[in-house]
Order: C-alpha cells, then sequence, then structure tokens
C-alpha cells in the first residue's frame, strides 16, 4: 500500500534539524488528515464483546507451554490500539521504512479487524484430534465455532485497493480498513500534500543549525 | 501482530545489505592476519600437490589405456568420469580405477561405462569403494562370480552358479539401481560432491600456480618446486611481515581483495573464492600501478633466499598475481569452470554479499559447462551406438548371404533375376563394407524371397478350379442337348450305313425269292431271278444318284435351280401366312414337333 516518497525520512531529520516548527505543523497536518480515519475506525469498535464468551470467560495470559493464549475481548483495549504514527518504523522485509501510518496494535482488535479474511467459514474443522501446533485448523469441539464466531463479527468491509500492491482480501477489514476505505483517498491526499507543502516550504528558506564545537 | 496501513513510505534498502558492508569492512580489517598466516601458504602447497597427484594419475590413465588400445577414448573417459565424479561425490583416485579395470576387462567404451554406473550403485549400497565394487563386477564378467557373491547383494545362488553374466547384472541393477543418486543427494553426499569439486579447484589452481611458480623460480619439475616451497620455511615470515605492514598501509586499497580472499579461506566458500580470484586479478591490476606494486617488487630483489619461494605463496595473492597475472587469470577460468554447476548457491532468499553474488554467475557458468561436457559425452556414445548397429547390420547381412546358390541359380538360367541381382549386390556391398547399403540390399533380398515363396505358398493354397458352366440355367442345357441331336443327325446323314444294318437289296432278294417260289418257280430258278431283280435295282438307284437330274419315272433330264436363302425362305413363309390370314385360314404350328 505504501507510497515511496524518496527522501522522506531525510526531509524529516531536516525539519527537525533545521524546522522544528514546519516538522511540527507537518506533524499537525497529517495529524489532521489522519486523526479522522481513525476516529472512524476507533467508532466501529463494538462496545460489547461480538460473542459474550470472547469477553466472558476468564484465562490464564499464557498457556502451559508458555505460548500466548487467544486473547479476550476488550472494546477499551481495541480503541486505544487504533492510531496513527508519525514516527518511521522499522523497514520491512523488502526493505520500505513506513513513516505515515494507521496502525490497529491490539490482539483483540487485529482479530475483530481481519477474522473471515481467509477462511470466511471458518477454519478446517478438525476437532481436539488435530495437531495442537496446527493453527490452521479448527481445534473445538463444534464445528460450526469458526463459522458462528465469523458470522457475529459482521460483514467484512472491502478495503481501497487501487493504491495498494494488496490485492482482494488482504485488504479487508471491520476497522481501519473500513475507515479508510470510507474515507475514499481524502486523507491519503491529504498527507501527500502536507509533505509537498513541507517540502517546498524547506527549500524555498535557508536553514541553519548551530552545532557545538 | 498488529494490522498496518502505511501511507508513506521510503526504501531504505535491506538490512543484509548493510551488514554485509559492515562485515566486510571488519573483513577488510583482518587481511593483514589473513595474508601473514599460515594459510595462504598452505593452500597453495596443498593446491600444488592436489595437481601434482592429479597430472600423475592422469598420465598413468592414459597410458593404461593406450595399452589396451583405446588412447583414442581418453577424451570422452575422462569427461565421463568427471560428469560422474561431480554428480556422485567420488574422488578420481577411485573412479579412475575402477574404470579402467573394466574397460580393461570388458574392452568395449559402452560396457565400462554401464559397469562403472553399476558399481557406484553398489558401492553407494553397501558402502563398499567404487574400486571393490569394480573390482567383483569384472571378476563376475570373466566367469569368477564368488566377488560378486560376497558382496551381500542377495543375489540368487542359481543364478550365480551359472555363471550368465547378463542374469547376474540384471539382478544387480534391479537390487541397486538408483543408489548412487540417493546417497549422493544426502547431506553426506552433498558434502562429498563439494569436497570434490573443491578438490579438483585445488588442482586447478594448482597447475596455474605450478606453471607461474615455474616461471619465477626455473624450476624444472614439480619435486623441485616443492622442494623450494617445504624449505620455504622461516625465511618468508620476515618478509610476510614487511608485506603484511605494506598491506596495512594500502588497506583501503585492498578492501575489497581482503573480503574476497577471506570469503575464499576463513568462509571455505571455495566457488565464491574461485570466482573472487578475478576480482582479485582486477584489483592487483590498479596495484600494478601503484606504489605498492614497487614496494613487493623490491623486496622480492631484497630478498634473494626466500624471493622466488616466497612468491610461491604470494603468487595466490599480490605478488605472484602481479608477475602471472594473465597466466592466474586463465587458469582460475579453468577453475571456475571445474565447479560444474556442483557449487550452486542456494537462492532461499536470504541477503547475499558480492561475494556470493560473483559465486552465483560462476555457477551459472560451470553448469553451462557441465551441460556442454554432457552433451559432448552423448554424442561420443551416439556415435559409438551407431557403430554397434553397422556392425550388427553387417553381421545381420552376412547372415542372410548365400553367393553360391546366387552363382548356381545365375548360371542355370543364363540371366539374373530380380533376386539374384539384389544377392550379387549385396555381395559386393559387403565385400566393400557399405553397411547402409549392405542393409538396405539385406531388406531387400529378405522381401524378395519373402514375397517369392509367398507366391508360390499362394498358388499351393488355390482351390480346385469349378466348372464354369456348373451354374448355366436348365434349358440351356436343354438347348445344348438339342444342338447335341441335331449334329448326331447331321452325322447319321453324312455318313455311310454301317454294314451291320440289313440291306433293302437283300431284303428284296430274299422277298422276291420267296414270291417265285411261292408262285411254283423251282427255288434255284427263283433265287436266281431275284438276285437279278435285285441287282438291277441296285444299279438303277445308282445311276439315278450319280444322275439326279434324271427324272427315274420317265428318264428325262430336269433342270431345276432353286435358290432360297434364309431370308426370302422367311419372307415366302411369312408372305403366305399373311395370305391366309387373310383369306380366313388359321396357320397350325407343330411346336412340339419341333421340340423332337
Amino acid at each position: 500500500m505504501p507510497t515511496e516518497v524518496k527522501g522522506l525520512i531525510e526531509l524529516k531529520k531536516a525539519l527537525k534539524d533545521y524546522a522544528p516548527e514546519l516538522g511540527a505543523q507537518l506533524d499537525d497536518q497529517i495529524g489532521l488528515a489522519l486523526g479522522g480515519v481513525v476516529k472512524k475506525a476507533q467508532s466501529y469498535v463494538p462496545v460489547d464483546s461480538p460473542l459474550s464468551n470472547w469477553s466472558y470467560r476468564k484465562r490464564s495470559e499464557k498457556h502451559g507451554n508458555g505460548l500466548r493464549k487467544f486473547p479476550l475481548y476488550n472494546s477499551a483495549r481495541v480503541v486505544k490500539g487504533i492510531k496513527y504514527s508519525t514516527t518511521p518504523r522499522k523497514a520491512n522485509r523488502r526493505g520500505f521504512k513506513a513513516v505515515y501510518f494507521i496502525i490497529n496494535k491490539s490482539a483483540e482488535g487485529a482479530i475483530y479487524e481481519t477474522a473471515g479474511r481467509k477462511n470466511p467459514g471458518g477454519q478446517p474443522w478438525v476437532g481436539r484430534k488435530g495437531d495442537p501446533g496446527n493453527h490452521d485448523i479448527s481445534h473445538s469441539n463444534n464445528p460450526q465455532a469458526g463459522a458462528d464466531f465469523i458470522q457475529a463479527m459482521g460483514e467484512l468491509k472491502q478495503g481501497n485497493i487501487e493504491s495498494s500492491t494488496k490485492k482482494g482480501r488482504y485488504m479487508k477489514g471491520r476497522l481501519i480498513y473500513r475507515a479508510w476505505a470510507e474515507d475514499q483517498g481524502k486523507a491519503n491526499a491529504a498527507v501527500f500534500k502536507a509533505i509537498y507543502n513541507a517540502n517546498e516550504a524547506f527549500g524555498k528558506k535557508q536553514y541553519f543549525r548551530k552545532v557545538s564545537q | 501482530m498488529s494490522i498496518v496501513i502505511d501511507i508513506a513510505a521510503q526504501f531504505t534498502g535491506k538490512k543484509a545489505f548493510n551488514a554485509a558492508e559492515s562485515a566486510a569492512d571488519k573483513l577488510a580489517k583482518n587481511v593483514k592476519h589473513a595474508l601473514i598466516g599460515v594459510g595462504v601458504t598452505a593452500f597453495a602447497k596443498s593446491a600444488i600437490s592436489a595437481f601434482a597427484e592429479n597430472e600423475k594419475q592422469l598420465n598413468l590413465f592414459k597410458n593404461s589405456l593406450q595399452s589396451i588400445g583405446f588412447e583414442f577414448a581418453t577424451n570422452d573417459s575422462l569427461a565421463f568420469l568427471n560428469s560422474l565424479k561431480l554428480q556422485y561425490g567420488v574422488a578420481d583416485s577411485q573412479l579412475i580405477p575402477a574404470y579402467e579395470q573394466l574397460l580393461t576387462t570388458t574392452r568395449s567404451l559402452a560396457a565400462s561405462q554401464n559397469l562403472t554406473n553399476v558399481a557406484l550403485d553398489i558401492a553407494a549400497r553397501q558402502g563398499i569403494s567404487v574400486t571393490e565394487a569394480a573390482d567383483a563386477l569384472s571378476k563376475a564378467y570373466l566367469g569368477n562370480t564368488k566377488a560378486v557373491g560376497a558382496l551381500g547383494l542377495g543375489i540368487d545362488k542359481a543364478t550365480l552358479a551359472s555363471g550368465d553374466f547378463a542374469a547376474i547384472l540384471k539382478q544387480i541393477t534391479n537390487i541397486t539401481k538408483g543408489a548412487a543418486s540417493t546417497a549422493a543427494n544426502t547431506f553426506a553426499g552433498k558434502l562429498a560432491r563439494l569436497k570434490v569439486a573443491a578438490d579438483q579447484a585445488k588442482e586447478s589452481i594448482g597447475a596455474g600456480l605450478v606453471e607461474a611458480l615455474m616461471q619465477i623460480t626455473n624450476s624444472q619439475d614439480i619435486e623441485q618446486l616443492q622442494t623450494k616451497i617445504i624449505n620455504f620455511g622461516e625465511s618468508a615470515a620476515a618478509a610476510f611481515t614487511k608485506i603484511g605492514k605494506l598491506i596495512s598501509e594500502n588497506i583501503g586499497l585492498l578492501k575489497v581483495f581482503g573480503a574476497v580472499l577471506l570469503a575464499g579461506f576463513a568462509i571455505t566458500k571455495i566457488a565464491a573464492f574461485i570466482t573472487a580470484l578475478q576480482t582479485v586479478i582486477k584489483t592487483v591490476n590498479t596495484l600494478r600501478n601503484s606504489a605498492l606494486a614497487a614496494a613487493v617488487a623490491e623486496m622480492f630483489m631484497i630478498n634473494p633466499l626466500g624471493g622466488a619461494v616466497m612468491a610461491a605463496a604470494m603468487i595466490a595473492t599480490i605478488a605472484g598475481v602481479i608477475k602471472s597475472v594473465d597466466i592466474l587469470t586463465d587458469k582460475a577460468n579453468k577453475a571456475k569452470d571445474a565447479m560444474s554447476g556442483i557449487t550452486t548457491p542456494t537462492n532461499d532468499g536470504s541477503d547475499r554479499g558480492g561475494a556470493a553474488k560473483y559465486a552465483e554467475g560462476a555457477a551459472a557458468r560451470a553448469a553451462k559447462d557441465a551441460k556442454d561436457a554432457a552433451a559432448a559425452q552423448l554424442k561420443a556414445t551416439k556415435a559409438q551406438t551407431k557403430a554397434l548397429q553397422d556392425q550388427a547390420k553387417l553381421k545381420k547381412s552376412q547372415g542372410i548371404m548365400d553367393v553360391d546358390q546366387a552363382n548356381i541359380v545365375a548360371a542355370l538360367q543364363g540371366k539374373l533375376s530380380e533376386n539374384e541381382k539384389i544377392r550379387l549386390e549385396l555381395q559386393l556391398a559387403l565385400l566393400t563394407g557399405n553397411a547402409k547399403e549392405a542393409d538396405r540390399l539385406s531388406n531387400a533380398l529378405l522381401l524378395s524371397q519373402a514375397q517369392t515363396t509367398e507366391l508360390a505358398s499362394w498358388i499351393m493354397k488355390l482351390p480346385k478350379a469349378l466348372n464354369p458352366f456348373s451354374d448355366y440355367p436348365a434349358y440351356v442345357l436343354a438347348a445344348l442337348a438339342e444342338i447335341d441331336k441335331m449334329k448326331k443327325g447331321i452325322t447319321d446323314l453324312t455318313t455311310a450305313p454301317t454294314s451291320s444294318a440289313p440291306n433293302k437289296y437283300d431284303e428284296m432278294f430274299q422277298r422276291l425269292t420267296a414270291q417265285n417260289i411261292a408262285m411254283g418257280i423251282d427255288p434255284g430258278a427263283a433265287a436266281g431271278l431275284a438276285a437279278s431283280s435285285a441287282r438291277l435295282s441296285a444299279e438303277a438307284d445308282a445311276y439315278f444318284k450319280a444322275n439326279p437330274n434324271i427324272d427315274p419315272m420317265t428318264g428325262a433330264v430336269i433342270n431345276v435351280k432353286v435358290e432360297v436363302g434364309g431370308q426370302q425362305l422367311t419372307d415366302i413363309v411369312t408372305t403366305q401366312q399373311v395370305n391366309n390370314s387373310a383369306s380366313g385360314i388359321s396357320a397350325k404350328l407343330n411346336r412340339l414337333a419341333l421340340m423332337d
């Protein structure tokens, strides 16, 4: 999805070093553009668990083998995990470093966002006899558990894939992808307009930094 | 896992690239230690020894082939063995003696190559050396099956006792087929293949070093050169230290050089090292014009004792390459070719440094060369197969040839039939050794013979001829019977009556005699009168028969000439019938009478 902006990181560094007020202004404009999408995404977070038992049953934090258990639903944590960032992330495997992005950080938020992308009818059911290490099958006693869970999540909205390298199901979601699609590219345009303006403003003026000897 | 929508990003390059760059820097910093350490000299000595050993073995092999009359197949055999060596990871020291023994035993390139493959399978399956397996096969080929039985392959005793090598080989093949390939694809097998490739590369490098060192040290043979290298000892250590100091002062210039050397020696990536030699040469070309090259040359001049021998070690690094850069380039290419695709780097998606990229290119070229070698091998095998086929055709043609018969038949008939012509042409083709023509003619002769035989057989098998009139209708047969009757009637008319039939004159004589006696005439007189009457009657008949135009009643001559043709008679009859019809007289036809 990301649009590559060559020199963006250098621009941010330059703004930080030579024109901090311009940098702050850029971040404000980015925040304004992405904040609306974030707010809308947060508004889609169900207050109550889509499935009553998802937040009801008490669970220990970890399995006996140290693996994390299926996370309980907590709407507050989901809302809190949806945010935008203007701080560059680590480069991904292909060498791209995201500078501006919207993130759905919580585990339960990610589950609610993407449940049913790969298997709209739930994972293939095997039951208790299945390999415990296999996460691509349903281990539930109820063969319909996966389908019921996904059905309770609600419709999986198709995100905007026009400007994405990812196609199809990878752009489907219920929170940030839904909000991003409904924004119809306005936030995206605003971000790049802000970057362009900052770059133009920075180029027109000579900035000097006082360095210590 | 968090879900992210990236909006603006920048390509910063892969982490591994940066890591590789920093690693190269570190390696470059250690170049001095690598050069001064024993790795270079040890490798040089090892490479030269390997080359000498290999050279010796090859010469022995060539002599062996020459002694059994297979000198012409030396290159093909070496190509075949080279492909096997790299494919299965078996060293020359095992493969060449095995092949040599099999070829000596069978005196057939095809058989020996086939049996070498079988020996490889046996060796892989039973965990024995290829030489042992080949020895057992050779003995079995000559009729001694004890060694094959002792291999423990599970060949049944009856087959072994029969001594039928084809049957034994079939069982062995069934039991061991694919064992060598399977073993070669195991981890140990892959290591063995890498070792073989590395050894071969080392031999090639050794060849280059030997040539270069011989030029520098004026050595006459490898043994002399080895002695100089071994005696190099501590006298070179001081020189190395000084060289190392010079290098450390030029560390920036040697940065790439150091990285590729360490990739070859420290990391033991032989493929990368072989390819990296090209980079070394390029670097040295740069050094050629530098102050360092001049300093190195000066070192050689200053150190009279170890100067020449020091080159033996340094030639793999700097000084020797400067003096023998062209030779080493050539030999490095040969060494690279020798990799034969065995050391193809894995493309697992991980980041790779420059040396690995060079190695990848080298592996691709080596794979191409291996492919060419395999094609050449295939071509040689095809040529050999064609020769065998020609021999088989000639044999087959000779088998069906019968010159004596052709000559005999030709002499009897006074001229050549098509079959005999083919025989004689076939004889000529056999005498001239024209296998293709002989094969064609033999086929034609066989066809001719088959056709002749087939025709005779066909004629013999013909059914008895049928009566063509058997199916005629009955009325036709009846008509034919009538025709026969008519013919008989005509014959009767034209044939004189037989003597057996009663004569009318005799009857007349008897009747008149009786009448005369009845009238009271004396029997004697009665018979005389009757005889006279009968005689006169006979004479009269004869006269009238001779003169048909004389009326017997009046004695007048009648000249009547009636000429009625078929059509005229028909017209007359038709006219008469029409007249009768007009007069109310019906025509009466007696058809039944006509049928009689």
